[in-house]
């Protein structure tokens, strides 16, 4: 297993080098530069020029591309690590980065926990109790929390519990003067700017897991051994926590290491919405003002992201199914 | 008796002063302020965007303050780090006299040589400081460079003397010499080619009646009182929190909701919406600063890019200065104001500003909304429907054309749509394409769109040198290309007048050349408009800021 988890991390550096690579010239060849923000009659306009030039962009495109690698002058591209600097916010694009993927993975963990406990727990119970009212209405409910687009459903809840209700706050992930609060009042304020965001996401996922476990676990207890289980005498909570969830679930292994990067897109729009300071913004900012280090940082940290949560996927599954375990 | 009634005389004396009477201002309390975006680098020589310059002046000195005088619409100069100051050598030298009393908040004092090293760091090429053009007046060496020792002189800390190549408005000598100024005993430190990663961009050193707490990108910047900063008087607040709220209608809800004090940018239904629903807020404009346009291009693009920007030939349909004029009458721009801008706009009739009154000509007059009168000039200047499809043509060309603007302006699309219509109306298709804002910029600069929407925010002087001056490739501003002798020469002596009051009259001609060229259909001037909530007291938004005069704002409950 080890050496199977080796093999796969060394096998996705050049796979990460590629997209890395393509990355770098798409955003290069896209329209718009990282200057434009300094066009503007008020602004001296050999500023865009000068910044060009320290920025290395009015270097020809191969050029760019060998210092940016670190094969050219002055030797400290991505190859030695050095993945530069941020051109906005003239900060090393790792710093920018450490800070917002911290808040998001608050977020998108939170959420998934969220996520699996509504959606399995809804899931079996659709299953097993498959026509009755409380069946279809989650199923009804679950395609209707299903195609709503995460913003119109953040907004609902802000106008809601925030301006309505007041119970909970609308944006950031703390108070104003929240520092002078004592650990547990800060952790308190914490969880109540969580709350929202970590709703707009978890539920939103929530209503597709309960269709895949409901689906997944009508095909498992419909299966011979199943029935088989039950002739033997095996009483029925057994039959089904035993024997039909552990194998209903195996398609729900591959959803949760899939649900890694989409979470992290996903928060893309739940963050603006509640101005919750992670991954998504970061990258949102930085394509906008064609922030050519950070989107490629961005890139580098997504891709990350994908290729662990499909090796997890991949593990968890050989653990959970003993017929594709590796030698 | 007497002495009752000398006591009720006393009592209803004190009662009857107390009517009225507005509460004192107390020190203390929180103000919060939203922000749709962050700070770039708190450092007044590289900050850019009106988000950074919100929370830069809070924090570095300026040499005077300025005032406006609503009666004439002229800038006045007040005393605030320069205590007064001067003119020498016929307008060539502007001596300025320092305060003594002034410290950064590290403790070392604010000097002369404070601003000279700024102005250094700000004609430095590597620093690429976007208001390096602040220095185009000064003294230069033979090589075309500044020549700093005989450009700003400083001759002890508490003199600095600016010498300027030639004399000009004294408005604007005052204005170019406002840059904001860095600690030189820091900034000494750094390379200049490093002064842009500087951790001082960061944690800012400052000198003003806030200093610098604490930076959470993406979150907060808190800024806490400066007692020592006396100039005019200590600010009474004693926490400034700027908080990032990127989404419009999250930082409404802040501020209805009481989290948020301070929101700048709301849209007029919201304005309208809080002053009908919200009694503990109000809503204060800043009027006059911002207007939009539907710019027309000169000449025709598309020869002017294959010839890379060598054969400059008039645009088959808005080279002509009648079809400009009948396209702006065809817009009902009455009713745009209405049906978005409500009282908080006006129809714009050039691009000097109302409030401007030495300047702006109050004899020109808006180009009527008349679709019927721009029908009869476009049949005038031969565009018929000929083939009755109810398309004008002219010499087997339809009149259509594609008119761009950014995405993500709702006031830009509302204004696209309707343009659309009212066109549509006199037969003209037009088409609307949305682009993503830095490739607009770069489009505008590069003169790639025949027929544009964008706006301007215009300076507190007047230059119009940018946008309307002939000399296309240099003024890459004036993305219409719009070429006038007349304009150029117009442009150059008011520019080259000494006060602002001679320049008054060239101004108002000026509008009316411009106006009547109709180079871009003006369509109107927008209010930025500010909702404020009532705990904060004596704001003073105006045409200079949403936050003149902050020292004088204070809070008196104890909610934060």
């Amino acid at each position: 297993m080890v050496s199977y988890i080796i093999q796969r991390i060394l096998g996705a550096v050049p796979l990460i080098f590629g997209l890395l690579t393509i990355t770098f010239f798409i955003i290069r060849l896209a329209p718009g530069d990282p200057t434009s923000m300094f066009i503007d009659p008020n602004i001296d306009p050999r500023t865009a020029e000068q910044l060009k030039e320290n920025f290395g962009l009015n270097d020809p495109l191969p050029i760019q591309y060998g210092k940016w690698l670190g094969v050219l002058p002055p030797f400290n591209g991505i190859i030695e690590g050095e993945f530069g600097v941020s051109f906005s916010k003239q900060r090393p694009v790792f710093e920018i980065i450490s800070d917002a993927l911290v808040n998001t993975l608050i977020l998108t963990s939170v959420a998934l926990l969220l996520d699996l406990l509504i959606g399995v727990t809804l899931g079996i119970y659709s299953a097993l109790h498959r026509g009755d009212q409380l069946d279809q209405a989650i199923t009804v409910g679950s395609l209707f929390i299903y195609s709503m687009p995460h913003f119109w459903l953040a907004l609902i809840l802000i106008l809601i519990f925030s301006l309505g209700l007041g119970w909970l706050p609308a944006s950031q992930m703390h108070s104003v003067n929240a520092e002078q609060l004592s650990i547990i009042e800060y952790f308190w304020d914490l969880i109540r700017h969580t709350v929202m965001p970590v709703c707009v996401l978890g539920i939103a996922s929530a209503a597709s897991t309960v269709r895949y476990v409901r689906s997944s676990m009508l095909e498992v207890i419909q299966q011979d051994y199943i029935r088989t289980a039950r002739a033997k005498g095996l009483n029925e909570r057994s039959v089904i926590w035993k024997h039909a969830l552990r194998n209903a679930l195996l398609p729900l292994i591959t959803i949760i290491g899939l649900s890694f990067p989409f979470l992290l897109s996903g928060a893309v729009i739940t963050e603006v919405i509640f101005a919750w300071p992670g991954m998504g913004r970061v990258t949102i900012d930085a394509i906008f003002s064609r922030d050519y280090p950070l989107i490629i940082a961005n890139t580098f940290v997504a891709g990350i992201v994908v290729i662990a949560g499909n090796l997890l996927a991949d593990v968890m599954y050989a653990v959970a199914d003993p017929r594709v375990r590796i030698k | 008796m007497k002495w009752i009634a000398a006591w009720t005389f006393t009592v209803a004396v004190l009662l009857l002063g107390s009517c009225g009477k507005t509460p004192l201002p107390v020190n203390g309390g929180t103000v919060v302020i939203a922000l749709s975006s962050d700070a770039d680098l708190l450092n007044p020589l590289l900050g850019t965007g009106s988000n950074t310059g919100a929370v830069i002046q809070f924090l570095f000195p300026d040499l005077t303050e300025q005032d406006f005088n609503p009666s004439d619409g002229t800038l006045r100069f007040t005393p605030s780090y320069a205590k007064s100051w001067e003119w020498k050598k016929e307008g060539l030298t502007l001596i300025y006299h320092l305060r003594t009393d002034a410290f950064w908040s590290d403790g070392i004092q604010v000097t002369s040589q404070d601003i000279k090293f700024s102005y250094q760091l700000y004609g430095d090429p590597k620093v690429a400081s976007p208001r390096s053009n602040y220095l185009n007046y000064l003294i230069k060496n033979n090589d075309g460079q500044i020549d700093f020792d005989r450009a700003i002189e400083t001759p002890d800390d508490s003199t600095v003397i600016f010498n300027f190549e030639s004399a000009y408005q004294k408005d604007q000598q005052l204005l170019h010499t406002q840059l904001g100024f860095v600690p030189a005993h820091l900034f000494q430190k750094i390379k200049a080619k490093d002064v842009r990663t500087a951790s001082s961009n960061w944690k800012p050193v400052s000198a003003k009646h806030y200093a610098f707490l604490s930076w959470v990108p993406k979150q907060e910047i808190v800024l806490v009182r400066n007692p020592r900063w006396v100039i005019p008087h200590a600010a009474y607040i004693d926490r400034l929190v700027f908080r990032i709220i990127p989404e419009m209608s999250t930082r409404l809800i802040e501020l209805k909701t009481g989290t948020a004090d301070i929101v700048e940018g709301l849209s007029p239904d919201d304005a309208v919406d809080i002053e009908k629903q919200d009694p503990h807020l109000r809503i204060e404009t800043q009027k006059y600063r911002r207007f939009e346009y539907v710019g027309w291009s000169h000449l025709d693009n598309e020869i002017y890019k294959k010839s890379k920007h060598k054969i400059v030939q008039p645009h088959p349909i808005f080279g002509n200065k009648q079809i400009r004029k009948a396209l702006t009458m065809a817009i009902r721009r009455d009713e745009l104001v209405e049906g978005w801008l409500g009282k908080y706009g006006q129809i714009c009739i050039g691009p000097i500003s109302p409030a401007f009154l030495w300047a702006y000509n109050d004899s020109v007059k808006p180009m009527p909304c008349d679709p019927e009168k721009a029908l009869f000039i476009l049949r005038q200047e031969g565009w018929i429907d000929h083939d009755g499809d109810g398309i004008l043509d002219k010499e087997g060309k339809k009149f259509e054309f594609t008119i761009t603007t950014n995405s993500g302006n709702p006031r830009r699309a509302f204004a696209l749509q309707k343009i659309q219509s009212d066109l549509k109306k006199i037969g003209i298709i037009c088409h609307a394409e949305w682009v993503e804002s830095s490739v607009f910029t770069n489009g505008l600069k590069n003169k790639e769109f025949e027929a544009f929407i964008t706006g301007h925010n215009v300076n507190m002087t007047i230059d119009l040198l940018p946008q309307y001056g002939s000399d296309i490739e240099r003024n890459t501003f004036n993305a219409v290309s719009y070429q006038s002798w007349k304009v150029d020469s117009l442009i150059h002596v008011a520019a080259s007048a000494i006060d602002v009051h001679h320049a008054g009259p060239v101004y108002k001609i000026l509008h009316r050349v411009i106006y009547e060229d109709q180079p871009v259909t003006y369509l109107y001037w927008y209010d930025n408009i500010v909702g404020i909530n009532n705990r904060v007291r004596d704001t003073h938004v105006n045409i200079l800021s949403p936050y003149y005069r902050y020292y004088d704002w204070y809070v008196q409950d104890s909610i934060r």
